[in-house]
């Protein structure tokens, strides 16, 4: 496979590590000011799956589009979202992109190539099959990528939704982000097969089992599914081999993944091992890199600082664009 | 002028629209060259091909959920459901992307889908054919759903169903699609949203939908050779619902018949009793009575149908009951 990473800057690669450390940091402030307060939206954080969120949604063009899962953060910053109006919308406030109808992790602004994803684990997958279709209907060279879980994996819509994007030669990726756990069921009782990505072959498309936690190689495999994707060489499944560091969620009544596992993977953070390359290969110094962090860590706190002030949606809003005019 | 069946009036909303606005497109199950199990877009694919007329595999979800995202991303799909009874197949995506969209985005997308599904029983077609869905998405905030009863209805709303900027679920009844109407040469619509007063009467007030419609027809036109004169109500769409026709014929007459062909428990005509019982109270001379069928599902052997499916008969019962006659 065609290593793409090779082309990117150094900038891209600083851009890169900011865009996970901000991903980070968000979900980090966001436990912990649920611990002390809980904030109205249940944070089910994808901390440690950083490198997919990154490295697959880097370089998009105009038209793109992403549908990304309830932990996929990363993907937001990305697709250009403010730190702001995540934490604001976390907090149950009257933000622009959704006035409070939805929960902050399913935001969808279309001119921005992010389409909302849903809490029926798996639903979103039919929708962004249809968001390709339009692409290809509209004779675009645009591609849609979906990402999902492992649990969601074995959902119809899922099975149904890459068997019509095949048949019809769809541009789209489905990145399923197998961080070996649904909430309490382990893979290995949820699937017959190893790795989940051969599962396309029953499909007649390409699958790929790619590093979750290496922002470079999932640059690499995604791009390469995008070029096939815009060139009409229609859709790939990328199985991306992770972990997500805390609990399903932080109301998550109990975790019973074994300790050492956990503490195995913390060991492949993506963030610490893209700053490895970084200062490893001279990219940038550890200044470079502090810099980066604390501008990170005070444009997190800048937004939690806004939310706190920001002011909660007008009560009658509930009754309001329920149809379109 | 001409006399053209509901099948072929519908065939022909769809051909103008596509001839129209090249964003429009089918897709379904069957529905390319073969034309549909009722044939209802035989000879469509030879005008527009295989990419504006998409035959999928069996896939409801897949397919519903790949015309919800085609239609928040500019795209007019018409899908094609087989038979009504896959409403419950459809249902997640119908239910919970289709109708939550616009709210999510707070009123920033629309989602201007239709989603055609021929239904109801006497084809003797048994209990996975035949059913009456109209309820179960009916009670779905963010969904149009109506029902029309003659060719030239057919038409008008479909094509107002195209251009509607909402989900609209737009029901067939099986044994409507040949009954004919007298068609303009020229361009017309049928508003969404607007019941019409098929027979004015004084002495009661009948209200149908679908199949029921002829039937009341009937059962009105029997009522008048012993001196009753009733008013026939063709409610057409029941999301939204024309309230002040149904209220003010029924404050007209003071007495009224609900009549469908779905089950009595939870079916619409409990929610126009509510309506009729909280708006038309005082102006009521007897108990609103309701003509469904019965609780059960749809038999196949003829006899059992026959029993099932509300006859005329069964609407000019209640009239006489009603009327002390």
């Amino acid at each position: 496979m065609k290593k793409f990473s090779e082309t990117l800057t150094k900038e891209d690669l600083l851009e890169m590590y900011r865009l996970m450390c901000l991903s980070r940091r968000n979900e980090e402030a966001m436990v912990e000011i649920h611990k002390r307060t809980p904030l109205p939206e249940l944070p089910h954080v994808g901390i440690g799956q950083e490198a997919i969120m990154i490295g697959t949604s880097y370089l998009l063009k105009e038209g793109d589009m992403t549908m990304p899962s309830h932990r996929d953060r990363g993907v937001f910053y990305v697709m250009g979202m403010s730190s702001k109006e995540m934490m604001a919308g976390a907090y149950g406030k009257d933000i622009p992109s959704t006035r409070g109808k939805i929960s902050p992790h399913h935001i969808g602004i279309t001119e921005q190539g992010l389409v909302t994803g849903s809490g029926v684990i798996g639903s979103q997958i039919p929708v962004m099959t249809g968001v390709a279709l339009a692409m290809k209907y509209k004779k675009t060279d645009n591609v849609a990528i979906v990402y999902f879980g492992d649990g969601a994996i074995n959902r119809g819509d899922f099975h149904e939704s890459i068997n019509l994007a095949a048949v019809l030669d769809l541009p789209i990726v489905f990145i399923c982000e197998n961080n070996l756990y649904a909430i309490s069921m382990e893979v290995g009782e949820s699937s017959r097969v190893k790795d989940l990505a051969i599962r396309a072959e029953g499909y007649g498309i390409e699958g790929i089992i790619a590093d979750g936690m290496d922002v470079l190689a999932m640059y690499d495999v995604t791009q390469h599914a995008i070029e096939k994707a815009r060139s009409g060489r229609g859709p790939t499944l990328i199985e991306c081999k992770t972990y997500r560091f805390r609990a399903h969620s932080e109301r998550d009544p109990r975790d019973l993944r074994p300790k050492e596992e956990i503490e195995a993977w913390v060991q492949k953070c993506p963030i610490q091992g893209l700053k490895k390359k970084i200062l490893e290969e001279k990219i940038a110094s550890a200044e470079d890199l502090s810099l980066i962090e604390t501008a990170v860590n005070q444009e997190v706190e800048d937004a939690i600082s806004y939310s706190e002030q920001a002011e909660f949606p007008a009560p009658e809003l509930v009754y309001t664009n329920v149809y379109a005019e | 002028m001409k006399n053209i069946t509901m099948r072929d009036a519908i065939r022909d909303a769809l051909a103008e629209e596509m001839r129209r606005d090249d964003r429009v497109f089918l897709i379904g199950e069957d529905i390319g060259i073969y034309g549909g199990t009722l044939q209802i877009t035989r000879g469509l694919f030879d005008e527009f091909g295989k990419e504006r007329i998409i035959d999928t595999p069996i896939s409801e979800n897949a397919i519903t959920g790949a015309a919800v995202g085609a239609a928040m991303t500019g795209l007019r799909p018409v899908l094609e459901l087989m038979f009504g009874d896959f409403l419950y197949l459809a249902s997640d995506q119908l239910a919970n992307n289709a109708a939550k969209m616009c709210y999510a985005y707070d009123g920033r997308i629309s989602v201007p889908m239709v989603v055609r599904a021929p239904f109801g029983g006497g084809t003797r077609s048994g209990m996975h054919h035949s059913q009456n869905l109209e309820a179960l998405v009916a009670s779905v905030p963010g969904l149009k759903v109506v029902m029309p009863a003659s060719a030239y209805d057919a038409k008008g709303m479909m094509i107002s169903a195209i251009r509607d900027k909402n989900p609209v679920v737009f029901l067939e009844h099986k044994l409507l699609l040949g009954s004919r109407s007298l068609i303009p040469d020229e361009e017309y619509t049928v508003p969404l949203g607007k019941a019409k007063i098929v027979r004015e009467g004084r002495d009661l007030t009948v209200i149908a939908w679908g199949n029921m419609v002829p039937k009341s027809l009937d059962a009105a036109e029997a009522s008048s050779k012993i001196g009753i004169d009733v008013e026939v109500i063709d409610l057409r769409s029941l999301s939204p619902i024309d309230r002040p026709t149904i209220v003010n014929s029924v404050i007209k007459t003071g007495r009224v018949v609900i009549a469908h062909e779905a089950c009595l428990t939870g079916g619409f005509g409990g929610e126009i009793a509510a309506i009729l019982a909280k708006e038309a109270f005082g102006y009521l001379d007897a108990p609103i009575e309701r003509v469904a069928a019965p609780d059960t599902p749809v038999p196949f052997s003829p006899t059992l149908e026959d029993e099932y499916i509300p006859t005329s008969k069964s609407i000019l019962d209640r009239i006489k009951y009603l009327m002390n006659v």
